[in-house]
């Protein structure tokens, strides 16, 4: 579907940082006040806001691991009946499928895997590139 | 009291509890200061910690990282930490996360102080 | 004055339509939704529609207006058509630019301007 794609691409935005969290943070609100004016409910507002603060402090801490010399790309395309975002970082990637499951007894306290898990629980649509240093999630307006 | 970007932060004394009312949203910066603040407070002996997180709207896995790191450190000073009045987003968020198992949750400060 | 319905002139300036809104106020959630109505309804009729969206008269706009303008967007977009923004107030313009909505699009001072970019 040629056409769908090129009709997205007219209503993205594309904002490029550095890997720190103030930019992160300045970037997050255009993003957040974008979706405040497409009438999203409380519950989805709330996964987009979620979804968005974990895969950011990933593609910063994990990804890029606060290197100066290393961007952030986030890319989004916010509508009244979805959001499409997809953050991009200058890392070495990682495998997805290999992240503990935090929600499992024995890992309730550790650290890791909480962010990941809850792009997934909270978006409709959570897809990485194959290098893994990309994130591509969608929440539907219902 | 205190805040840190998005959040402001107010402790208290009642009784035996100390209580921590969390107004506003943690996200990734705010998350540093929260884990710093309870750490501190976590670590004396008995402590019981309640966090009054009525108008907490927003939490971000790194400070769900705070509260469960401040859990693990109360622990050998047989304190705990305790939340209150969750608002159902967030109540919702503990759900997934299953951290219910790792955190009592009441509906108003005075019971969590009872316990 | 309490307004019915949102009020907005419509000309056809050389394949161009012209939508002025004449409200000085956008802020009701009803009329925002007729608004939006009314021009989906006229981009539905045009070929490859031109449109300039004149907001000249527009002192006060709720933030779900912006939402609206990008369904607008996309719409007109899906016909390969055109649509200009013009006249916006600074107060409203700060909010496309805190947005980021300023560089979707494409908005010129002055209805005149925008017709010169549709040739």
């Amino acid at each position: 579907m040629p056409n769908a794609f090129s009709r997205i691409e007219d209503l993205e935005t594309t904002v490029v940082i550095l890997s720190e969290l103030a930019a992160a943070h300045e970037a997050e609100k255009a993003l957040l006040a974008r979706v405040a004016c497409c009438r999203y409910s409380d519950a989805a507002t709330f996964a987009i806001k979620l979804a968005l603060e974990e895969g950011m402090n990933n593609a910063i801490k994990h990804g890029n691991k606060f290197d100066a010399d290393k961007t952030v790309e986030l890319v989004y395309d916010i509508s009244e009946d979805r959001a499409i975002i997809t953050i991009t970082d200058q890392g070495c990637g990682f495998n997805p499928s290999a992240v503990p499951d935090p929600t499992v007894d024995e890992n309730l306290e550790k650290p890791t895997g909480r962010g990941v898990m809850l792009m997934h629980a909270y978006m409709d649509e959570v897809a990485y590139n194959a290098t893994g240093n990309q994130v591509r999630m969608v929440k539907r307006n219902t | 009291m205190e805040s840190s970007g998005d959040l402001v932060l107010d402790v208290r004394q009642q009784g035996s509890a100390i209580i921590v009312r969390l107004v506003g949203a943690v996200g990734m910066t705010e998350a540093t200061l929260l884990g710093r603040q309870l750490d501190e407070l976590v670590q004396q002996p008995g402590a019981v910690v309640v966090l009054d997180i009525e108008h907490l709207d927003f939490i971000c896995s790194s400070g769900l990282g705070a509260l469960i790191n401040a859990q693990a450190k109360a622990r050998p000073y047989e304190g705990q930490v305790r939340l209150a009045r969750p608002c159902p987003l967030v109540m919702r968020l503990l759900e997934t996360t299953r951290l219910t198992n790792l955190f009592d949750v009441y509906a108003s400060v005075d019971e969590a102080v009872a316990g | 004055m309490q307004q019915d319905h949102p009020r907005m002139t419509v000309t056809s300036e050389g394949g161009v339509t012209v939508v002025e809104l004449t409200d000085r106020k956008i802020l009701d959630e009803v009329n925002i939704s007729r608004i939006s109505e009314r021009l989906q309804g006229l981009v539905a009729k045009a070929e490859s529609p031109k449109f300039v969206l004149d907001f000249s008269s527009v002192m006060h706009m709720s933030s779900s207006a912006l939402g609206m303008l990008i369904t607008l967007h996309k719409r007109v977009r899906e016909k390969k058509g055109q649509l200009r923004l013009s006249g916006i107030q600074p107060a409203i313009y700060e909010v496309f630019v805190i947005t980021r909505l300023n560089e979707i699009f494409e908005i010129t001072e002055s209805v005149e301007k925008a017709l010169k970019t549709l040739s």
